[in-house]
């Protein structure tokens, strides 16, 4: 059904104050960047047409992020170097347009997320008791133990090591990969678990950035925008 | 529980306030979009080259102001103008204001995180009166002293605006001066006296004095209430102003209304005698609706939202809104926006809008018969019948809505039982109605749903029921008892207003200024948000009363002889009193009175040399 549309894949974004919003003010705040930008988008039929749109994952409020994607159906194809050219004002500085690319469709984009990259910092070093020679021997001893539960936001124990694929410290903060779409980890569980196995070092405020996001078609995992055709990415995003 | 003991001194800089949000307050409350900024439209941060400065304070939550379109106007045209700064504000909720006076961030601005006490002045709108509180939690989160006599040489100046101020005593010992009436010409007379004083020109006083010499402004330690005469500052001409705002924020937290609006007419000549709107607007000004179109087009685009409304106190009044809404609405659904229309009449000119327009395919049509029977709406002038309504109905139901909902008041003066009773008849007629046409039309008969809400009367200053007291609570308990026992049936729903918010309405509405003390000492035990079932507490307000020696249903119910001088008799609305008088007469004699527009002129006393009804009627 997808593929008889043309549909274009978007990442974008959310920086500064556009960190505080929740995700459902995220897709209002997509659908009227999208109207703003007078993209020839599909509507859905019925009394409240909505623009045809898919987000890959949901993001906790309060987490930047330079890896969110969505996918729009259109009309009829656009060029993604134009649609770059169309969002430049449309999108927010708050929310900013960094990529673009054709997509062809065949898969909903939500059901192939695996994995999330967040850059992890803390707010306040002394607070959180972080200092950056301690953060190897934290990752050791995260890697040591067989397991490690926290209390989930819904009071249930949480597994944190099974849903981490990877940790590094990276010039004083830390580096993550984990579990994102069907099994989910927010990046404060990897850091109530390095707390738990350090003492309660760890705990604090801290400034959480999602740097990527993973998806499986079956070749392992990959980057959303390497299914695409044409990407172009906006200045100062090129990477 | 508010902590009231610490209080921000409100000095810290935008730096340690962004620092304190992202690092210590943020992280930690509810909906934290509210107070973070960065919206798109939004002003930038710098303060290069100012020369004037207004915070606008919203005295309510953030996604109740931002849906307000004073403020939106007041920002585009200060804002508009190089050197002038106007930046937003709200009341933060409960959680927001603790975590505020627990770090010592003090009220500032969304758009630099400046704090208040770096504005010129802070500009706090007065909507409606269970706002009260939070006009003084915004005052005293900015760091200055809560009454206008305890504020220092440089402290911003406080002022008010809205509708509440034709009656601006309660709150006059908090505020510095009041605007009454239209902002536009105004805040540009105001942010020059705000510009003299920045330059060191003018000492606080005599920036006072300045204000006070301005046309429709209010300044408490300058006029004495009892001899002074303000009068209400009309903009003769909408056309005076673009429709369309240059500056417009769009917020990123869900609000009460995600639209555009443009406003299509202020002012309402229909003459309900219950509507203080209706008396406190006047005179009708038209917009043109080539000027409407373009902004609604334009606006759309620009910030995207899927709709439109066209704002006024009775659009359906607007001259020209059937040619508007055909060529507006196809033009707009092409690019997936919808026109909606936010207050209709009831007649069938008004279902053939409806109609026209898909945003109200989405929900139900709501109809204002205000009152249960034909006397009753005659006392109150709503020039609807019985007919009007069941003819509008039948329309509606035939065009495929299956919700109604009607609105009706309580409490009405001369008001009997059966008056009461007429509530109930009129919607069980609504509701067999659209019953049979569903029948009719093969459709179930149980999927049409009436809801009733039902209202109490308040008095308001300036009506022609401002002498009169709130109907005694236990006579209104005993109306809205028998309206319960005799709506208990399938496909109708009963809302009935809560007594002691409606008490509360009543007493600071026509309040005198004896009523500041009552309201600071409600603030200091913690009221907040009184318009919100989650969040009034009675209990302080009752206690604020008892200590002030006064009684909540003695002060409610209290009526004023039409020989006194009235608490708000030094605001001039232009609306004469005798006329007033004359329209509480011609109520309790059940005379209708008409409308200016399409009869004679009733010598309300508005009109002037410039100042006049503009109905433009359609164009081409």
């Amino acid at each position: 059904m997808a593929d008889m549309f043309e549909a274009i894949r978007i990442r974008y974004g959310k920086v500064g104050p556009g960190r505080y919003i929740s995700h459902l003010d995220t897709i209002r705040a997509a659908e009227r960047a999208i109207r703003r930008m007078g993209l020839p988008v599909l509507y859905s039929e019925g009394f409240s047409p909505r623009p045809r749109m898919t987000f890959a994952a949901a993001l906790q409020v309060g987490v930047s992020s330079v890896a969110e994607h969505m996918d729009v159906l259109l009309e009829k194809g656009v060029e993604p170097a134009d649609v770059l050219r169309m969002a430049s004002s449309a999108f927010p500085e708050t929310m900013p347009l960094i990529a673009a690319g054709r997509f062809g469709g065949g898969y909903a984009l939500p059901a192939k997320v695996r994995r999330a990259k967040y850059l992890i910092r803390p707010f306040c070093r002394e607070e959180a008791g972080w200092s950056c020679g301690s953060l190897d021997d934290a990752i050791r001893a995260f890697e040591a133990v067989p397991s490690v539960t926290v209390p989930g936001r819904d009071g249930k124990e949480k597994d944190v090591k099974g849903l981490v694929y990877a940790v590094r410290a990276v010039d004083g903060a830390l580096e993550v990969e984990v579990a994102c779409g069907d099994k989910n980890l927010r990046p404060q569980y990897f850091i109530d678990a390095l707390s738990a196995v350090t003492g309660g070092l760890y705990s604090g405020v801290y400034d959480f950035c999602r740097t990527g996001l993973l998806i499986d078609l079956g070749r392992g995992p990959q980057d959303p925008m390497a299914d695409c055709v044409g990407t172009a990415f906006s200045e100062g995003f090129r990477s | 529980m508010v902590n009231n003991g610490n209080r921000p001194t409100g000095t810290d800089g935008p730096e340690t306030i962004k620092r304190k949000l992202e690092e210590k307050i943020l992280p930690l409350v509810q909906k934290p979009g509210r107070y973070a900024g960065g919206e798109l439209g939004a002003i930038g941060a710098s303060w290069d080259g100012v020369r004037a400065s207004i915070l606008l304070a919203f005295p309510d939550a953030y996604e109740v102001g931002m849906s307000y379109l004073g403020f939106k106007i007041l920002y585009d045209i200060v804002n508009s103008r190089k050197g002038w700064r106007a930046e937003r504000a709200y009341s933060p909720w409960p959680d927001m204001e603790r975590a505020m006076r627990n770090e010592g961030v003090p009220l500032y601005g969304l758009e630099s995180l400046s704090p208040a006490r770096r504005f010129d002045a802070v500009g706090i709108t007065l909507q409606y009166e269970l706002s009260y509180t939070n006009a003084l939690q915004l005052i005293e989160l900015s760091g200055m002293g809560l009454r206008s006599s305890e504020r220092k040489e440089d402290d911003p100046l406080v002022i008010g605006g809205g509708a509440c101020t034709v009656n601006p005593e309660p709150l006059a010992e908090f505020f510095d001066a009041f605007l009454i009436g239209d902002g536009e010409e105004a805040i540009a007379e105001i942010m020059g006296i705000l510009e003299m004083r920045r330059s060191g020109s003018l000492s606080r006083k005599r920036a006072l004095e300045a204000l006070s010499r301005l046309e429709g402004v209010y300044v408490p330690a300058v006029h004495d209430p009892s001899v002074a005469r303000i009068r209400r500052r009309v903009l003769d001409d909408l056309e005076r102003f673009p429709a369309g705002l240059g500056h417009e924020v769009v917020p990123f937290v869900e609000c009460v209304h995600d639209r555009t609006v443009v406003e299509v007419m202020r002012g309402c000549d229909r003459g309900c005698r219950f509507c203080q709107a209706g008396y406190i607007n006047r005179p009708v000004r038209e917009r043109k609706a080539s000027s409407v179109r373009a902004a609604a087009v334009e606006s759309s685009a620009r910030c995207g939202y899927d709709e439109v409304s066209l704002l006024s106190l009775s659009t359906a009044d607007y001259s020209a809104v059937g040619p508007l809404v055909d060529k507006m609405a196809p033009e707009l659904a092409a690019k997936g926006v919808a026109v909606s229309l936010p207050s209709l009449r009831i007649d069938a000119f008004s279902i053939g809008l409806a109609r026209k327009v898909a945003a109200h395919k989405r929900t139900g049509l709501t109809f204002a018969p205000e009152a249960g029977t034909q006397r009753m709406r005659d006392i109150i002038n709503k020039g609807v019948t019985e007919e009007d309504l069941i003819s509008a109905a039948r329309a509606a139901f035939e065009a495929g809505w299956e919700q109604v909902k009607l609105y009706f008041m309580i409490g009405l003066p001369f008001e009997a039982l059966e008056d009461v009773e007429g509530i109930a008849d009129l919607a069980f007629k609504v509701l067999a109605l659209g019953r049979e046409v569903a029948a009719g039309k093969g459709r179930p008969p149980s999927r049409i749903r009436i809801s009733v809400s039902v209202g109490t009367l308040i008095p308001k200053p300036h009506t022609p029921f401002q002498w009169l007291g709130l109907e005694r609570s236990e006579i209104t308990e005993g109306k809205k008892a028998r309206l319960r026992g005799l709506m208990k049936v399938k496909g109708i729903t009963l809302a009935l207003s809560d007594a002691f918010t409606s008490k509360l309405e009543a007493v600071l509405s026509r309040g005198t200024r004896a009523m500041s003390g009552v309201i600071e000492r409600a603030y200091r035990l913690g009221a907040r948000f009184d318009g919100w079932g989650e969040c009034i507490m009675p209990g302080h307000w009752l206690k604020a009363l008892e200590e002030a020696g006064m009684d909540l249903d003695t002060e409610a119910s209290r009526g004023f002889a039409g020989t006194e001088r009235l608490p708000w008799g030094h605001i001039d609305t232009r609306v004469k009193a005798d006329y007033l008088a004359m329209e509480l007469e011609n109520a309790r004699h059940g005379r209708p009175t008409g409308d200016c527009r399409f009869d004679a002129c009733n010598l309300c006393g508005v009109c002037e040399s410039g100042i006049g009804n503009i109905v433009r009627g359609p164009e081409e």
